[in-house]
């Protein structure tokens, strides 16, 4: 399997971690922007299949693009998905939350904090399908 | 010298031995190679301890343009030999040091009388895709779950090496060594078990990189609380594995895989009770 965009990416000015605390899953979401462009993405998580597949997806829709882009997408990906299995939805909400939580950080950096990343809980857990 | 930086490359070379045990097909190069990569882990388990005495941080990162992939035997083993000579370079002059070069000293001659014999030069198929269950006639529902259960396993198995190979670094009592050491031993079977059948589809891959998050762990119980609920979870994927796919032989392995996952279980509730 060789996902797109997985790993960190060098000079992040955001990085968000979306995680569940039931099921220790998280996604780890690096940005890199530029003028409000996103120029560069990155995510790693431990997840399963479906969060990774959709890691991949998310992060070649909106590498390239901007802010405002990503924001409409995240909306087009949780309606999509929202008509898939709660697996799937649970899969995409960590990816979605850790995209946010690396907004929210790369805000809080230009306003002084120093603070490595900002983490983010999620309710739901991916859990394999019985 | 030992920094994170030789923790990183030997890590890789683990792996790259590992890989090309597993994606070869002569059995007894197989398992020369594998016998290599087991000797390469324990390289890495006194790098790593050699660091953590000495308060020298390392991660799981590997180079991005890290790469297992060939389809020529001769070509990986080339790229072996190249790795190999360069990291006798930054060695240093400690017993580690001249241990490691000496075993992988043997493991050169036997790399490079291989080259020798152009017979050996075998067309590897364990890259090429073909999802191709060899062994039996599978449908195309049960191919697509054998595949997905081995690209999960096969990351999970690599990560639960990864995460017990942390902690038994940093083991504080005999039975915590092992327990992990037992855990460590049962994962790296069912990786080579996993990896091998991802070999005869053509689609053998190295398991995706480990962020610190997953390997870092601070709540041991939570983790073994944790790990006990996946490991049933993974006994409910080979038992759902084993009843859906109709192949007996392939069944019957799920269901061999299914039993020892059982026994993880006990040994994890052993670990328990260590902290």
């Amino acid at each position: 399997m060789h996902p797109r965009n997985y790993g960190p990416i060098e000079n992040a000015t955001g990085v968000g971690v979306g995680h569940s605390e039931q099921s220790g899953e998280f996604v780890i979401f690096y940005i890199q922007t530029e003028n409000e462009i996103l120029q560069n993405v990155g995510y790693a998580t431990n997840g399963c299949h479906d969060t990774v597949v959709l890691g991949s997806m998310f992060t070649e829709m909106i590498k390239g693009e901007s802010l405002d882009y990503a924001a409409r997408a995240t909306v087009k990906l949780r309606e999509k998905v929202a008509q898939g299995p709660v697996k799937q939805q649970a899969c995409a909400q960590m990816v979605l939350t850790a995209f946010e939580a690396a907004q929210i950080h790369k805000n809080e950096k230009a306003h002084g904090s120093t603070e490595e990343l900002h983490a983010i809980e999620i309710g739901m857990k991916c859990e394999v399908e019985v | 010298m030992m920094d994170a930086t030789l923790f990183q490359r030997k890590h890789q070379l683990w792996l790259r031995i590992a890989f090309l045990s597993f994606a070869i097909n002569n059995p007894s190069i197989k398992n020369r190679l594998y016998e290599f990569s087991q000797i390469e882990f324990r390289h890495l388990k006194w790098v790593a301890g050699s660091l953590y005495e000495n308060n020298v941080s390392y991660n799981y990162e590997r180079d991005t343009l890290f790469s297992i992939e060939s389809e020529s035997f001769f070509t990986l083993v080339r790229t072996t030999i190249n790795e190999i000579k360069s990291l006798h370079h930054v060695y240093d002059e400690t017993p580690l040091g001249e241990r490691m070069r000496h075993d992988e000293n043997y493991m050169l001659s036997t790399l490079n009388a291989y080259l020798e014999k152009i017979s050996l030069d075998e067309i590897l198929s364990a890259f090429n895709r073909s999802l191709n269950w060899p062994d039996a006639l599978l449908s195309v529902s049960e191919t697509d779950a054998l595949a997905l259960f081995l690209f999960e396993e096969l990351y999970k198995e690599y990560e639960l090496i990864m995460v017990y190979f942390y902690r038994q670094i940093r083991a504080t009592t005999p039975a915590q060594v092992t327990h992990f050491q037992d855990l460590m031993d049962e994962s790296h079977f069912h990786l080579r078990s996993f990896a091998e059948m991802m070999t005869k589809m053509g689609i053998l891959s190295l398991p995706r990189t480990l962020h610190s998050r997953t390997y870092e762990i601070t709540d041991m119980e939570k983790f073994l609380r944790g790990g006990i609920i996946e490991e049933e979870n993974a006994k409910e994927e080979c038992r759902r594995l084993s009843s859906s796919i109709t192949d007996e032989k392939l069944s019957a392995f799920f269901e061999f895989i299914n039993y020892q996952e059982s026994y993880h279980i006990e040994i994890m509730k052993k670990l328990l009770g260590e902290f």
